[in-house]
């Protein structure tokens, strides 16, 4: 026992050091958990912390503006689970959770939850790359078209974080808005709505500091026809192609979709489902073009405009994208007023533009706080205006709210999934992904989107099913199949270190490689 | 063989450029030039250029007419690491691993090209 005695010898006064080497060890219960981050929860490993110091950065300066994931996936279960019995809060949440249970959950939520809402941010760490099946399994929030006042309220509070945000400080900003309710004068509104008109028709010259595909985009002959087309000689291929969406048959909905516009060239409908299919193919040239027809033959059509601002998003084009979120607001009979009290700036300088836009969608969306709704196409305009330039951490708050509208559009949780990914939040971006893939299996453009992101996320096993199932889905006699995915497959297989495959890869041998990956 | 030919920095700008490729575009979403001097056993073996203004990404130093605003120098086995999302700059750069000269704020969209970028 003497060897022991340096251990548990004391200095007259002072504990004895084997005690102060357990302190070390000793589990800090003080740990708060604040924001809905429980620390012990988070998993420090490599796949959670990416390379994009953004998020380091932002996480530490933006706190507020963290995004808010959909409503469903506040789970006060899991937070409990970390609290031990005899844990004063423990009691307290316990408390809260019968309080909940008295309530009908689905329908009127607590007034309480709204504060959690705001506040709760889930953790990294809850995230899997399977389908979480908890996120999965619970029911879309049931929104009606009359919100009561908590989901109002808890609107209003993101919308009001919007605006609290640096460029809020703006002091443009502010008076712009005071300027709605100022300006009654019915001259200076037509001077500045002719002056407005002018600057405007500079939008449609083709500046030489666009970027180069937009150059190629220009030199474009139109749309390009998938020939021989089986369908051509169908008698309603519009329906026809209709019926294919809802069976979720992407690749023949656009054969029936191309037949149609062949034979009825003005068949304003048609281009347009064309348009939103191709793009939800992911072949956005095909989908600009299609688009273009469509407002060729009515220029006013707003669903047409908003699918081309986020296809140029996509090949990133920013004139042409704002020009696009532009023509939205001047045809949308709701908002087109607000651009009578906005004087727009001069069109050489794209970043004013920018503040000038964002400006104006802010101001419509103040609109429709009032009515107590909210415009999901005004929210998704917003957020592709925020993801346009880089800023991913607003344009996924914008497409949350798109969502609560509208919680059944495959459409707004693909665009959910690709801004959280591209902030580098590609755990949770998968989550979403899964979830626009459970409401249209077909969905081409999301399936490939949820394999990059585990490809980014190192899961290249999973990343190649993805693809390969994607692929399998567009393989058809008459259509080609995405070089896109092709080449992406092919980065993963190397990064599997299978060369092997990279044979098959290069000759699209896709039996094979589905065979391989034992995907039917 | 030169001990050039061994870095492994080469494979992982190639795997870059063909992401490129594919994703026209994608270097210009840098915004900035930044040059990576990539080191082996301490020496600087080669360096790259990302041109994020010209939207090109090249062996060597920047061209005529072009200056670096972000100069990093790694070693290679980092680099690999910080390319494949295994490590990332701000813990390599605290371990001592990566050292910035310039704008250090500039090199934050790197990601972007070790990334597969999600659409719309």
């Amino acid at each position: 026992m003497t060897t022991f005695k340096p251990l548990v010898d004391a200095e007259c006064g002072t504990t004895n050091p084997l005690i102060k080497l357990s302190e070390l060890y000793k589990e800090d219960k003080k740990l708060v958990i604040q924001d809905g981050i429980n620390p012990s929860l988070i998993n420090f490993s490599d796949t959670n912390l990416t390379i994009n110091s953004d998020t380091i950065v932002d996480e530490l300066v933006n706190e507020y503006h963290r995004p808010i994931i959909a409503p469903n996936t506040f789970h006060l279960e899991s937070l409990l689970k970390d609290l031990h019995p005899s844990d004063p809060q423990y009691e307290w949440t316990k408390q809260f959770l019968d309080s909940c249970s008295t309530y009908d959950l689905p329908s009127s939520p607590p007034q309480s939850l709204t504060l959690y809402e705001q506040n709760y941010i889930q953790s990294p760490a809850c995230f899997i790359l399977h389908p979480n099946p908890i996120f999965l399994d619970q029911q879309p929030y049931p929104i009606d078209a009359e919100f009561n006042n908590d989901t109002v309220e808890a609107t209003n509070n993101i919308l009001s974080l919007l605006q609290e945000s640096q460029f809020a400080a703006n002091t443009e900003c502010k008076t712009s808005v005071n300027d709605i309710n100022v300006q009654h004068d019915t001259d200076a509104l037509n001077e500045n709505k002719r002056q407005s008109d002018a600057n405007l028709s500079l939008f449609n010259d083709q500046t030489p500091s666009s970027q180069l595909s937009s150059g190629q985009l220009n030199n474009h002959t139109g749309y390009k026809f998938i020939q021989p087309n089986p369908f051509f000689d169908y008698i309603n291929p519009y329906e026809e192609g209709l019926k294919h969406l809802e069976v979720h048959d992407i690749v023949n909905a656009i054969l029936f979709f191309e037949a149609a516009v062949q034979n009825k060239h003005d068949h304003t409908d048609a281009w347009l489902c064309l348009g939103i299919t191709q793009s939800e193919n992911g072949q956005d040239v095909h989908a600009i073009d299609a688009l273009k027809k469509c407002i060729e033959l009515d220029s006013k059509n707003t669903q047409a405009y908003i699918t081309l601002a986020s296809c140029y998003a996509n090949k990133m084009l920013k004139r042409e994208a704002l020009n696009s979120l532009h023509q939205w607001l001047i045809n949308h009979n709701k908002y087109s007023h607000l651009l009578s009290n906005h004087r727009l700036h001069s069109i050489r300088d794209i970043e004013i533009i920018f503040e000038d836009l964002k400006n104006l969608f802010l101001q419509a969306i103040l609109l429709s706080k009032n009515s107590n709704t909210i415009d999901s196409d005004l929210q998704v305009c917003l957020g592709i205006l925020f993801y346009l330039y880089d800023d991913y951490n607003k344009a996924t708050e914008c497409f949350n709210t798109a969502i609560l509208a509208k919680p059944n559009d495959a459409l707004l949780w693909n665009k959910l999934g690709a801004a959280i990914a591209n902030s580098g939040l590609n755990e949770q971006a998968v989550n979403a992904y899964y979830h626009a893939l459970r409401l249209s299996p077909g969905f081409i453009r999301a399936r490939y989107n949820l394999g990059k992101s585990c490809l980014n996320l190192n899961a290249y096993r999973q990343a190649i099913e993805h693809f390969l199932i994607a692929l399998k889905q567009q393989n058809n006699v008459y259509s080609q199949m995405s070089d896109d995915i092709w080449h992406t497959l092919a980065i993963a297989i190397d990064c599997l270190k299978r060369p092997d495959l990279i044979e098959y890869v290069r000759y699209k041998n896709l039996s094979k490689l589905l065979h391989e990956f034992e995907i039917e | 063989m030169t001990k050039e030919d061994q870095l492994q920095a080469t494979v992982a700008f190639a795997e870059i450029n063909k992401r490129a490729d594919s994703q026209p575009g994608l270097i210009k979403k840098v915004n900035a030039v930044i040059v990576f001097d990539v080191t082996k056993d301490g020496k600087i073996q080669k360096s790259w250029t990302i041109d994020g203004k010209q939207g090109t990404l090249y062996e060597g130093k920047p061209k005529e007419g072009t200056t670096a605003q972000v100069t990093i120098t790694v070693d290679d086995n980092d680099f690999v690491d910080l390319a494949s999302g295994k490590a990332n700059a701000p813990s390599l750069f605290a371990k001592g691993k990566l050292k910035v000269k310039g704008n250090v704020m500039l090199a934050q969209k790197l990601s972007t090209l070790f990334k597969e970028q999600s659409k719309l």
